[in-house]
């Protein structure tokens, strides 16, 4: 008899990590290139206690059975710093070499480190289409970038490529905080990475998207819980009436 | 409820955000300011359903993990170094400087500084100084005799004494680049100091192939935009309430479940 507070409770978490996720999204509002992320659920069967075969449906329970990402690229914003680059292809993604191995972002922010490599926010350096690191020289000013990734100065011309990918397999990537994602998977190039320099992509994030959404879940939750309390009081109810008769 | 911390991150970062548009705003007419931002990172992800995992004996894997954020954290405050306009004061000690490089200046504890603030003046013993009275290396004294002080494009300094038509050069300056700005540490005043992050400076005359020149009688103003920081404040400002508007739907969520009974 209970099993209706059950599927509410099971909705009711689901919410939960649903609300969850819109914080997540509008707290990363202003992280550049952040993608907002959407769950997915489904329902999980379960043969219904009371049935007997044939005659009664399967009860189904909710889950949060996988989360993905919104893959549309966010507005470019300019900022005029020599190493902020966008990606135009919403496809393309940069490579850093992390202490951990090789890591994939589209948070085009990166720097001159003390010896004039170009690293990112956390000192990991930007690849090059051969994998190395890319550094610059002393005399190498006017750093210039161009679509299809060349890096070149006013003074010595082209230095390097920087490597843009795409992993084969895009759901399998897992975020790992820091705008990094590891690709858990091959990669390949790309070949029409549309660079833009002296830009930033903002996060993706839709405001109206989000508010809406969480105005919704919050309505779907207080629903859910108003059901498990008629129940609560509907079953408090029955109990009271069958010991009434037993006495 | 994961909601609330993770609204809370949101509220702090658009705080720490606010901050830095209000300190450019601020020091929208400091000369040699350049604005700075801040840079936002997506904190780390809790697995709900681990992506890549078997979903049964069969050797079937998970396509897609269950993932879900934390909230968000400060990465970094950067300085944006492009030039700031040149403003003509027609001081003959005001100096700005066109494309790369900074001032050495001799700090009272004996440490070198680096400023684009070239806003000069003699001290009373003709030694050029800043603002604030500290020596710009490499400490040219002007007699008191001269008549007029030539500052040209390579920063040699030229004076013309009492009753002789030749200039006499006095010295030159020189300036520091670094292979990251961004990495300097700011000390107020206008001044920086070498760190780790900013790498050892590369000294020059002005001029030279990857330093900027010299400019007499201008000062650099700040590279502030109003209009930008203006819209910046506004986006942050709209960002820090919706923040606010999820730990209230968050709160009301849980209200909900203690009024269960």
């Amino acid at each position: 008899m209970q099993i209706a507070s059950l599927i509410a409770t099971s909705c009711l978490i689901a919410e939960q990590d649903d609300m969850a996720m819109i914080a997540d999204n509008i707290a990363n509002a202003s992280t550049p290139a952040y993608q907002a992320e959407r769950m997915q659920f489904t329902d999980w069967l379960a043969p219904s206690p009371h049935a007997r075969p044939g005659t009664e449906r399967d009860v189904a329970f909710v889950v949060d059975r996988g989360t993905w990402r919104d893959r549309t690229s966010g507005a470019f914003r300019k900022t005029g710093n020599p190493f902020d680059i966008a990606i135009g292809n919403p496809d393309a993604w940069f490579r850093v070499q992390t202490q951990t191995g090789v890591r994939l972002t589209r948070a085009g922010a990166f720097t001159l480190s003390a010896n004039r490599t170009v690293v990112d926010q956390e000192g990991d350096p930007l690849l090059d289409s051969a994998g190395h690191p890319i550094t610059l020289g002393q005399s190498d000013t006017g750093i210039s970038i161009a679509a299809d990734g060349t890096l070149s100065s006013r003074e010595n011309g082209i230095l390097a490529e920087i490597g843009l990918v795409r992993p084969t397999d895009p759901s399998a990537m897992t975020a790992e905080g820091g705008r990094l994602f590891n690709p858990n998977g091959p990669t390949v190039p790309v070949a029409a990475p549309e660079l833009m320099q002296r830009m930033l992509e903002d996060s993706n994030v839709s405001p109206i998207l989000e508010i809406t959404h969480m105005i919704d879940t919050e309505r779907q939750f207080s629903f859910l819980a108003q059901f498990l309390q008629e129940e609560s009081d509907r079953r408090q109810n029955a109990m009271t009436k069958i010991t009434a008769t037993d006495a | 409820m994961r909601a609330l911390d993770i609204a809370a991150t949101g509220m702090q970062a658009q705080q720490t955000n606010v901050e830095v548009i209000s300190n450019n705003i601020a020091n929208m007419t400091t000369t040699g300011y350049k604005r700075q931002r801040a840079e936002f990172q997506d904190l780390l992800y809790q697995s709900l359903r681990v992506v890549g995992s078997n979903s049964s004996d069969q050797n079937t894997i998970v396509p897609a993990g269950a993932e879900i954020g934390l909230g968000v954290k400060t990465a970094g405050i950067y300085p944006i170094d492009d030039q700031g306009t040149l403003e003509q004061t027609s001081n003959s000690l005001d100096l700005a400087i066109q494309g790369n490089g900074y001032f050495q200046i001799t700090l009272p504890s004996g440490e070198t500084a680096y400023t684009r603030d070239g806003s000069f003046s003699l001290a009373p013993d003709g030694t050029i100084v800043t603002a604030d009275g500290y020596v710009v290396q490499p400490g040219i004294q002007v007699p008191s005799n001269a008549t007029s002080i030539t500052i040209n494009s390579s920063g040699q300094v030229q004076i013309t004494l009492d009753g002789q038509t030749a200039p006499q050069t006095l010295g030159q300056l020189q300036l520091s680049v670094f292979p990251n700005d961004a990495g300097l540490a700011a000390q107020g005043d206008n001044l920086f100091l070498q760190t780790a992050a900013s790498g050892d400076p590369v000294s020059d005359t002005p001029g030279q192939p990857g330093f900027g020149t010299t400019m007499q009688g201008f000062l650099e103003s700040s590279n502030v935009n109003v209009v930008t920081e203006i819209t910046n404040l506004i986006t942050a400002q709209r960002a820090y309430e919706m923040n606010s508007q999820v730990i209230t739907a968050a709160d009301e969520m849980l209200t909900t479940l203690t009024n269960l009974h």
